[in-house]
């Protein structure tokens, strides 16, 4: 390690059993070759077990703050816990100068009948306080908790929010040289996260170097300089972090996407008698089905369907909606008596809807088409069936809103 | 950097420190610890009392009530000690007391994982020190209960020897060996609870193989055979007949069994040193 540096990871690496009674069964087999002074070689799979973090590497520097992105399961709060030597590592190794301090779980060792104040001694000890520290920064900590008189009460009487702040404010007037937190700042209302949020910019200000894991990528970006994504336990991408985040962004919406075409039924509720829905979908410009679009391309939907029965005129309508099921546009090919279906013989037919300008912001859409008689509005269809698809960001955009404008922007004087 | 010591884990790493330097390593983190000790005990001794009427009394009355079936046995002739030179009850009452603290300090190297529960996962502290809160706790309980043990003693009209000052001094061993099973079991728990579950009873056998509710002149060949062998007969009785009687016979055989105490104690802390970091991981 050389002069700046504070942490180092090597190639670390760590396993997991995927039954609980096979890793009960290798805990026991690695106590006895301990115990005989064969130690086992950690760094091989065995049967039933999956490397829940895989050749990590990366450093940090003094001053420097790396934020650590990841879906569940990714392998984030196992990279901390290595880091912190909760676990031990099984292949590669951890270095790191100074003293680590992680909030993972605030108010570990909290005990429901002590008071508030004798709180703060037991779990400031136990994340690695001298008493004198403690002496000396309580005030600080009780006043950031806004735990005022009710300090001492015993923390059962605590609401779920003070004990929350409780435990966050002794962890952070810990002082360490490195801070690992994880995923703390989603907790305490709005004013406290805030203040949180402060208290984190301050502790990177003093130029000690902080690791910080959350599913919040706003505050990612405000608190850190580089970005790691870790996917399936490996090091996905690693960059500033805008690249980064655009980087999660874009994979976690194709995942989306995917996933979304997976679960929705493809097939029409229909009445096969008259209508026979075939296919549905986004096209480009050649007529091919995509599952992606540019922000300025132009969106064109199809349906694909075969008619039975004569019908004297129908309506097809096209629905948007956002990923939180928000309807973003609903038309109608007969609105404004733009198009006439009429006087429709059995056959099959292509349906296309072309939007110029879309204005969809980045982000994950679906798609369903209806199909009903103009006549007696008789549906043909029930739109049950969904289709996803992704507006790509150019590299630069990140999933900020629904609709995506081209702003200006001016600032004026007023006066004093 | 203000601290520049650099910390590294690697895999096994805790088998690269020295083959002696590993119980210097512990014993520097214990020392180090001292503060965390304190605070845990005071979390879990203290508390532990706090919503019962009756409180500390408790850790008189379990032991208390154990000391009466023996005393009921005794009287109604299903028990026959032998001649102990004192009355059997102020006997049986000190001599249970000394096996309840083996008993204790077993259990207090048992639980020494067990303890950490909810913070290990969380928080990287040495967990050596674990063993020290816990004995601490049994050590508490122990001693409010020999306090009032010393009272009825005096009741019987035994007064204790002035040796026993020494008492501190000679139970050692028991905290060596106890702590020491204790730890190999708290180790293999985590992965094997049946490990603590059968401990528990062969520990309840073993009192019956040593000379705590009855004399150690007994009559039976084999069984005089098992207790001469038994180094609990040693470090045990030793210490109870010091504070009975004053006079601490068969020296020898107590220090060869202390000698077997601090062995098994040395190996079964450097396994747990070793074995721990495979199994903390299966805490959660």
């Amino acid at each position: 390690m050389n002069g700046d540096t504070v942490l180092q990871i090597e190639h670390l690496s760590k396993k997991f059993s995927i039954t609980l009674k096979r890793s009960m069964y290798y805990g026991m087999l690695d106590i006895a070759r301990c115990m005989i002074g064969f130690p086992v070689d950690s760094g091989k799979l065995r049967k039933g077990e999956f490397w829940a973090l895989d050749d990590v590497s990366f450093d940090l520097k003094r001053g420097e703050s790396l934020g650590i992105i990841g879906v569940n399961g990714s392998g984030k709060s196992t990279l901390l816990r290595l880091i912190t030597g909760i676990f031990p590592p099984d292949k590669g190794k951890v270095s790191f100068r100074g003293r680590v301090g992680a909030l993972i779980a605030v108010g570990a060792g909290f005990h429901p009948h002590m008071t508030g104040r004798e709180n703060i001694y037991l779990n400031g000890t136990i994340l690695g306080m001298t008493r004198k520290e403690i002496d000396r920064k309580l005030d600080e900590i009780i006043d950031f908790a806004e735990i005022g008189e009710f300090i001492e009460a015993p923390v059962n009487n605590y609401s779920s929010g003070m004990r929350v702040r409780l435990g966050f404010s002794i962890a952070v007037h810990c002082e360490p040289d490195i801070l690992l937190v994880d995923e703390i700042l989603s907790v305490g209302d709005l004013s406290f996260r805030n203040k949180s949020m402060r208290k984190m910019a301050e502790f990177r200000e003093r130029a000690n170097a902080l690791i910080f894991i959350s599913h919040n990528l706003e505050q990612v970006r405000v608190l850190c300089e580089r970005t790691i994504v870790l996917d399936q336990g490996k090091i996905a991408y690693i960059g500033n972090t805008h690249d980064a985040l655009v980087f999660y962004e874009e994979s976690s919406r194709k995942q989306r996407v995917d996933q979304n075409d997976k679960i929705s039924y493809k097939i029409f509720e229909n009445e096969p008698d008259i209508i026979n829905v075939l296919n549905f979908g986004i096209l480009n410009d050649n007529e091919l089905e995509i599952d992606d679009i540019g922000l300025d391309d132009p969106l064109i939907a199809f349906i694909e369907f075969e008619v039975k029965k004569y019908i004297e005129e129908m309506i097809v309508s096209f629905v948007l909606l956002t990923e939180d099921n928000k309807r973003c546009i609903w038309v109608k090919s007969n609105d404004f008596n733009k198009t006439k279906i009429s006087k429709i013989e059995p056959g099959r037919y292509r349906e296309k809807i072309i939007i110029e300008d879309h204005h969809l912001g980045v982000g994950v859409y679906t798609i369903s088409f209806g199909i009903a008689n103009a006549i007696t509005m008789e549906s043909y269809t029930k739109m049950h069936s969904e289709k996803s698809f992704r507006v790509k960001s150019t590299g630069n955009e990140l999933e900020r809103g629904v609709i995506n404008v081209k702003e200006k922007w001016d600032i004026k004087r007023l006066g004093n | 950097m203000n601290s520049p010591e650099i910390t590294v884990y690697e895999p096994n790493y805790r088998a690269k420190i020295g083959f002696f330097k590993i119980w210097m390593v512990m014993l520097r983190n214990i020392i180090r610890s001292r503060e965390l000790i304190w605070q845990l005990f005071k979390r879990d001794f203290l508390m532990s009392y706090k919503k019962s009427f009756l409180g500390m009394a408790w850790i008189v009355i379990s032991p208390v009530v154990g000391i009466v079936s023996w005393i009921f046995m005794n009287f109604t002739g299903v028990l026959n000690p032998g001649d102990v030179g004192i009355p059997y009850p102020a006997y049986v009452l000190l001599s249970s007391s000394v096996w309840g603290l083996f008993m204790g300090f077993y259990t207090a190297g048992e639980g020494t994982l067990a303890a950490g529960a909810g913070i290990i996962t969380q928080v990287q502290f040495p967990h050596e020190a674990l063993l020290i809160k816990q004995t601490a706790h049994q050590l508490a309980n122990f001693i409010l209960g020999f306090v009032l043990n010393i009272i009825i003693l005096i009741a019987f009209g035994v007064i204790p020897s002035w040796k026993i000052v020494f008492f501190p001094l000679v139970t050692i061993p028991l905290f060596l060996l106890g702590a020491g099973i204790g730890l190999v079991v708290s180790v293999i728990g985590v992965v094997a609870m049946d490990l603590s579950k059968g401990m528990t009873i062969v520990l309840g056998l073993v009192m019956y193989i040593t000379p705590v509710i009855y004399s150690n002149r007994v009559d039976n060949p084999f069984l005089k055979t098992v207790i001469t062998y038994n180094p609990l007969t040693y470090l045990v009785g030793n210490v109870r007949d010091l504070i009975i009687y004053g006079r601490f016979d068969t020296i020898e055989m107590f220090l060869y069994s202390t000698l077997f105490a601090i062995g098994v104690f040395l190996v079964s802390w450097r396994f747990f040193y070793l074995s721990e970091d495979k199994v903390v991981d299966k805490m959660i």
